[in-house]
């Protein structure tokens, strides 16, 4: 009896051991940030300490801080991580950013321009910015007194993390 | 030569600019001036269609149509903007200025506008 309760010991020691190793390695750290970038930054850390907000999400954040940004998205396949003013997932704001970027590509691809990187659209609502890189889009809703150069810088570094993030893993 | 096409000729003397061209809505070409790697009848085209779908997804959503898309692309830049029922658009170079571009581009419209309403 003695000596199960001696192994049982062991082995928790040793799957305590493991863990703290798992989460010291870059390696994992790596696939962590992966795992929150595919699933739009809502997936928390599994190893049951504290998670920290993901990558992509603090950049949103800090995109929403700027003056004059109403709202930000960062659309990666068929999952979105929202900052602002963003009521769910039927905000027509994402519809408008897939809709653009997609159009957008065309035009530039059947121009011979190539890669459509960039798409602003200005009118009465503001001004909307959308950076595109691979398979990532993050755009932005700015009103008219919002610094546009400065938001599509911080859209593009956004954008350009993201895909950064899945090609370590991969 | 009419006016509106003397005005985008003008637009062409612009350093850095490829071309400029006014098209419809439907995708027909009232007057264009391009270089000669660009089609005006597949400028036309796209560029319709790119104006056509994110107006209909901005009208759709709530947002009001656009009064001028800008396009930046890693071979070159455009921009199109609204003048009445058609669209103003202008090609330019990658390396084109960005703040410029904004400026010479509502230049541009003004002056095709002016030259449409007296033709």
């Amino acid at each position: 009896m003695r000596l199960i309760q001696r192994i049982k010991q062991w082995a928790a020691r040793r799957r305590f051991a493991q863990r703290a190793t798992r989460a010291r390695s870059p390696s994992t750290q790596a696939s962590v940030t992966t795992a929150q970038a595919q699933s739009g930054g809502l997936a928390a850390a599994e190893s049951g300490g504290v998670a920290e907000p993901p990558r992509s999400m603090v950049g949103l954040t800090r995109i929403t801080s700027l003056a004059g940004v109403d709202k930000a998205a960062l659309i990666r396949g068929s999952k979105a991580v929202v900052s602002g003013a963003i009521r769910d997932g039927r905000d027509p704001f994402l519809r408008i950013v897939r809709v653009t970027a997609k159009s957008a590509h065309r035009f530039a691809r059947r121009n011979g321009l190539g890669n459509a990187a960039e798409t602003v659209m200005e009118g009465g609502f503001g001004c909307i910015c959308v950076c595109v890189r691979g398979d990532a889009l993050a755009a932005a809703q700015t009103s008219s007194r919002a610094q546009v150069g400065a938001v599509l810088e911080q859209l593009q570094a956004l954008v350009s993390g993201a895909v950064g993030a899945v090609e370590v893993s991969s | 030569m009419n006016q509106l096409q003397e005005a985008l000729t003008g637009v062409l003397v612009t350093p850095d600019v490829r071309g400029a061209a006014v098209v419809t809505a439907d995708g027909l070409v009232a007057a264009s001036a391009l270089g000669p790697e660009l089609d005006p009848d597949a400028l036309a085209g796209v560029a319709s269609f790119l104006v056509v779908t994110t107006d209909r997804s901005l009208v759709e959503g709530g947002y009001g149509s656009s009064d001028r898309l800008t396009v930046r692309a890693a071979a070159g830049q455009a921009v199109l903007s609204k003048i009445g029922e058609s669209y103003l658009v202008v090609i330019y170079d990658q390396d084109a200025d960005v703040t410029q571009i904004g400026e010479e581009a509502a230049a541009a419209v003004e002056q095709v506008r002016l030259s449409a309403r007296m033709a």
